[in-house]
């Protein structure tokens, strides 16, 4: 069977989640055309020059309702961090486990429910939004759309502050069958709303080759603010591709954290659309791929309106064979005047055969505007080196602390504080002699 | 049917230029296929593994697609539509005297400060005796053989050296590089041949200017430089005066041979016609340019002031496999009206300790699109390569854009690559400034576009700086205010 008709075939069998609610199906089924006509990005096409998906591709992928998982919250510990003081939804192999996840009391106005539920209470209310944000730009989206049943929502009303963080946990589990995920989140936050949120993509039980598929959606209308971090800490043995769109209104504010520790082959696209005066993105980002990993990121800023900011800060840490692709793609259109853009992208290869591809792309159309974007790939200092030994630390120590040092740049714009906590944790736990680092951290 | 209108066709272009020439004898019909290479190869008489290289190319090139990748608008080219070759034009062509050139282009040269003499020779006029160059050209001439050193157009060198062309030819730009670089080693017309043997120094700047017989060297041009074991030569191309012409297309291709210890040192000044106001006309400047330091200690520097052509596609590069070679691109590249320019470099570390300097300033105005493309590669084997990269783009009005894609890829942990790309507007501040102290926008603002542009042209030989300088402020005219 050709891949397409392995995947026409699978959308035939698959009992979805709304199949009986029109625009749905008909948006599914449109995307499994879509899909069909583009089929997995190859690397003929430009931006996916440097990110082959052939692994991904030689796979039939099979889509999988619910399963019973026999998990205990204690389980997920790695994953979660201060269940007392935040909301935690955790889904297993792309479907949501209440029994695992903590809801405390909401405030008014704040809806967080699993995509499924909401789809079957109240799809009209997804409506103007699903698919909205993002457009199908490449197979992997398009997959997602034909196929994605659960995931996160949350809904926050006009003014209102959601005071705990919203944990969401994204679970894979040893499978017979190799089965791809295609989670769907959607965050609304209302005028003037606030929201931390935090995605965790992890895995339990051995090391399991999933696929995870996922696509993140979320509006920040005038004047809100949202938070929202990236824990990529799949298997190794596995693959990861996702997605992130984000529309920012007046005065809005969209800050994001992306910390990529995990998969073997990684690709995360951050769209962000500056639509209204004053709109202000932050985008910080850092990729650590050893063995044999491959982590890509594409961020993708559009200056669409007059007087909006971005900053962003993306490291990467190549050991091994390890391999990194950056692109940061900054685009101010005609009319997005008084724009300030920058970019930064450092790279630090400790390794002879490890490999990383930057391309910090700006492509401007009006004069009244700041931009500026730098990139360098470098390796430690000597003279660092030598300083720390001094001190009595030896080669391999010091290596691993200004390594530490050198990713902690972009850990340390984390603002939720436990997050910030465990990613040091998670990054030193690579390191050669973190152990003995934690103590002096 | 004349060339002009043929070509005026072609490109469905408006431009009528004060010079039409009659009617040629020697001119073959428009299109290309294997006979017209056969053609042109035998109007050359050249020896037989030149046509097959011809061929060969041909062969490849009508396997390949135009590229589409570069940020640019080009209407399709029918290639069918060209003729590739036409004789060497005798005396009588083009306009009688000055009085018959378009007083703009008079004015330009006015502005430039081209002496007298030199405008009749640059605005086509034919005339009987060319000043003085002649006569430099043969002193020059001299002085040259006495050095052992080779300069001469390509075809002659095709005649009296054809063992040192056939060894080099195509050795940096293969026939089937890219379709541009095909399409010109299929049909080049000429060019110029530049070898300096062992340990020369070439005494003297060599330029395109001076070079004899340097009447016509066509659309697709070709130019091959080898700088023998610790030769150095800096060659100059091009002429900051504008330069007319009634090709549309333009597709050369520059091949640069340095062997160990050499340098070669490579400037040019690009001021083709680059269409009307309103984006009428123009020259399309599709060039592939490279370098190969093929020994140890191997230098090349590719200085480029581009200001014309509607559409420039422009990347010289350089492969840096000799340890210790150096690669060098300074850029300034300005796009006003309608022009557009989607150029940079390629520097390919393969050597140890190799290393790399871009430095790229570009300026657009009016209506003008400017793109730097450049790709940073440190292969495995470069330990300690280290590449600088800059790219700063200033936008003089709200309907231009600067747009920058740095491709940046290493595999060699002991590379150190640095990038930085910066965009801004004319600052206010010194505009104001400038004003102040009693200078008119046009000229605050020509100085200090002069001032953003200065790490390239001082990079420039001394006399090409000064009147690149003054283009950069003609060529901005009308661009404020």
């Amino acid at each position: 069977m050709s891949t397409m008709e392995h995947y026409r075939q699978i959308f035939a069998d698959a009992d979805m989640v709304g199949k009986d609610i029109d625009w749905l199906a008909a948006g599914r089924e449109k995307a499994l055309a879509e899909f069909e006509q583009s089929g997995f990005p190859t690397s003929r096409n430009e931006d996916w020059k440097y990110t082959r998906v052939n692994p991904i591709e030689k796979k039939a992928w099979n889509w999988s309702g619910k399963t019973c998982v026999g998990l205990d919250p204690e389980d997920l510990n790695d994953y979660v961090f201060e269940r007392k003081n935040s909301h935690v939804l955790v889904f297993v192999n792309g479907w949501f486990q209440p029994q695992l996840s903590t809801k405390h009391e909401l405030p008014q106005g704040v809806t967080l429910s699993s995509m499924a539920a909401q789809i079957a209470d109240g799809a009209d209310e997804l409506k103007p939004y699903l698919g909205k944000i993002a457009q199908n730009n490449n197979g992997f989206m398009a997959l997602n759309t034909a196929f994605s049943n659960d995931g996160a929502y949350l809904h926050v009303a006009q003014n209102v502050t959601l005071d705990k963080p919203v944990q969401l946990v994204f679970i894979a589990t040893r499978q017979s069958d190799p089965v791809f995920t295609n989670t769907r989140n959607l965050i609304v936050l209302e005028r003037g709303a606030q929201a931390q949120v935090v995605e965790t993509y992890g895995f339990i039980s051995g090391e399991p080759e999933n696929f995870t598929n996922a696509i993140t959606e979320a509006v920040v209308a005038e004047g809100a603010r949202l938070y929202h971090n990236i824990a990529q800490r799949e298997s190794e043995q596995g693959y990861h591709v996702s997605t992130v769109a984000a529309t920012v209104a007046k005065d809005g504010h969209f800050e994001q954290n992306a910390i990529a520790i995990g998969a073997r082959l990684m690709r995360t696209d951050i769209n962000v659309a500056l639509t209204e005066p004053g709109a202000h993105a932050t985008l910080n980002g850092l990729y650590l791929p050893h063995k044999r990993q491959h982590m890509d990121y594409h961020t993708f800023i559009d200056h669409a309106a007059p007087r909006c900011t971005s900053e962003e800060v993306y490291r990467g840490v190549l050991d091994d064979a390890g391999r990194g692709v950056f692109n940061g793609k900054v685009l101010v259109r005609e009319g997005a005047v008084q724009t300030n853009a920058d970019q930064s992208n450092k790279n630090l290869l400790l390794s002879k055969q490890a490999e990383v591809d930057t391309k910090p792309q700006l492509e401007i159309f009006n004069d009244d505007v700041k931009c500026s974007h730098g990139a360098t790939i470098g390796q430690l200092n000597d003279l660092h080196i030598f300083y720390l030994r001094s001190r009595g630390l030896d080669e391999g120590q010091a290596r691993s602390m200004l390594t530490y040092a050198f990713a902690n740049e972009v850990v340390n714009r984390i603002s939720l504080e436990p997050l910030r906590d465990r990613m040091s944790m998670a990054i030193l736990d690579r390191m050669p002699g973190g152990e003995e680092l934690k103590k002096l951290v | 049917m004349s060339s002009t209108d043929v070509l005026d066709e072609v490109v469905g272009s408006e431009y009528k230029h004060g010079f039409v020439t009659d009617i040629e004898s020697d001119i073959l019909p428009p299109g290309l296929n294997e006979d017209t290479i056969r053609f042109i190869s035998a109007q050359k008489e050249e020896p037989e593994w030149l046509l097959q290289f011809r061929l060969d190319a041909y062969r490849h090139w009508l396997t390949m697609d135009q590229p589409d990748w570069a940020k640019l608008n080009i209407d399709p080219i029918d290639y069918q539509a060209i003729s590739y070759w036409a004789a060497p034009k005798s005396k009588d062509d083009g306009p009688k005297s000055l009085d018959e050139v378009d007083p703009k282009l008079l004015e330009t040269y006015e502005k430039l400060g081209i002496p007298l003499a030199e405008r009749a020779a640059l605005a086509g006029v034919a005339v009987d005796a060319v000043f003085d160059s002649v006569s430099v050209a043969t002193t020059f001439k001299d002085k040259l053989a006495k050095e052992g050193i080779i300069f001469c157009s390509f075809s002659e060198a095709v005649k009296d050296h054809p063992d040192l062309v056939k060894e080099y030819l195509g050795s940096v730009v293969p026939t089937g590089d890219n379709y541009f670089a095909a399409l010109n080693s299929a049909v080049f017309s000429d060019g110029s041949f530049v070898y300096i043997p062992k340990g020369v120094r070439c005494p003297m700047e060599l330029s395109t200017y001076f070079r004899i017989n340097a009447s016509n060297t066509g659309q697709f041009e070709r130019t091959l430089i080898v700088a023998d074991e610790g030769a150095y030569v800096s060659y100059l191309e091009g002429c900051t005066a504008p330069m007319r012409d009634e090709n549309q297309l333009h597709a050369a291709v520059v091949e640069l041979v340095v062997q160990k210890d050499a340098q070669i040192k490579y400037s040019t000044v690009q001021n083709w016609y680059p269409g009307d106001e309103n984006g009428v006309g123009g020259i399309y400047n599709f060039v592939t340019k490279r370098a190969d330091c093929r020994g140890d200690n191997a230098k090349v520097s590719w200085t480029q002031v581009e200001t014309g052509s509607a559409i420039t596609w422009k990347y010289p590069s350089c492969v840096l496999r000799g340890d210790n070679s150096v690669g060098e691109f300074y850029s300034v590249a300005l796009t006003n009206n309608y022009q557009q320019a989607d150029t940079g470099t390629k520097m390919i570390h393969l050597g140890k300790n190799t290393s790399s300097t871009i430095i790229s300033k570009g300026i657009s105005a009016g209506h003008g699109q400017q793109s730097y493309r450049g790709l940073v590669k440190v292969a495995a084997s470069a330990d300690g390569a280290r590449n600088y990269s800059q790219c700063d783009s200033m936008l003089l009005g709200d309907q231009c854009g600067a747009h920058t894609f740095p491709y940046i890829e290493a595999k060699n942990p002991t590379a150190q690559v640095e990038h930085e790309a910066s965009t801004s507007k004319i600052s206010e501040d010194q505009l104001f400034y400038c004003q102040q102290r009693g200078l008119g926008v046009e000229d605050a603002v020509s100085m200090i576009v002069n001032g953003f542009a200065k790490e390239v042209i001082r990079e420039l030989p001394m006399e090409f700086a000064v009147e690149a300088q003054k283009l950069l402020g003609v060529s901005l005219e009308n661009a404020v205010g």
